[in-house]
């Protein structure tokens, strides 16, 4: 089990997406406009950084806000 | 794994890719929004010289996503111009759209010599301008209130690309 924080993760996703408003924390993921193609290859590898283990491309498709994706981070984490 | 693809655009893609180029989704995104007539279409594939402009069809598992193209291609100053819209809406958001552009810019660059493309974006089109910050294009100055233009040199580009390359060659298998 991971012991990163949702506040780092959250932080972390919004600086590499390029992220100021912070609306991202509360809608869903599909309209931040950010979370594009790119922007999911781009959280994909935060994920693999943060997490240590590749995130299928289906779960970031998937996801519906990023509360749950740190969820299914913390699950999957491979890193103490 | 999966499997995509890309083909060179023929007459028999025509009318699918004049159906998506009119679809809202894409309309919306082109610095030319007019509704396009079939006609029209035919009219402008036949006057497409294949020497100086490049259209392909991109596929994922044998479903045709959306168009790719090189234009204004200059041998001489070893330019163009690259380009992309996702045709099916249900692939937005895919990586498809990211491997079709590493593929044309690869082909562009490394298969017919070019040193240098440039782009011009609307500056509402939010995912084109993430994606062409992500190929390593450079704003440049001479842009306006509605568009702004970018250059990308193969050296930031092949650069910029190392680690997307190394991503999409997950899901395809090879190196692209």
């Amino acid at each position: 089990m991971s012991n990163v924080p949702f506040e780092i993760f959250s932080q972390e996703f919004a600086n590499d997406l390029g992220i100021v408003d912070k609306g991202y924390l509360t809608c869903i993921l599909k309209e931040v406009p950010e979370y594009d193609s790119m922007g999911k290859i781009t959280i994909s590898l935060t994920i693999e950084r943060l997490f240590g283990f590749q995130i299928p491309f289906e779960a970031l498709d998937k996801v519906e806000t990023i509360h749950v994706l740190y969820e299914y981070c913390i699950k999957n984490s491979v890193r103490e | 794994m999966s499997i995509a693809s890309l083909r060179n655009l023929e007459l028999d893609d025509i009318q699918l890719v004049r159906y998506w180029r009119n679809l809202d989704h894409v309309r919306n995104r082109m610095a030319i929004t007019d509704y396009i007539a079939r006609d029209e279409q035919r009219d402008w594939f036949g006057k497409i010289d294949e020497k100086l402009t490049k259209y392909f069809i991109y596929s994922l598992d044998s479903r045709d996503v959306g168009c790719v193209s090189i234009t204004k291609i200059n041998y001489a100053d070893k330019t163009f111009e690259g380009g992309i819209f996702c045709g099916d809406a249900l692939y937005l958001n895919h990586w498809v759209n990211i491997w079709a552009c590493v593929k044309i810019y690869n082909y562009a660059f490394y298969q017919l010599d070019l040193d240098k493309s440039f782009a011009t974006i609307l500056n509402d089109n939010n995912p084109a301008l993430s994606l062409n910050k992500s190929l390593g294009y450079v704003h440049l100055k001479d842009s306006d209130c509605n568009v702004s233009r970018f250059i990308l040199n193969r050296d930031n580009y092949t650069n910029s690309t190392k680690t997307i390359r190394e991503y999409l060659r997950r899901f395809v298998g090879q190196d692209i």
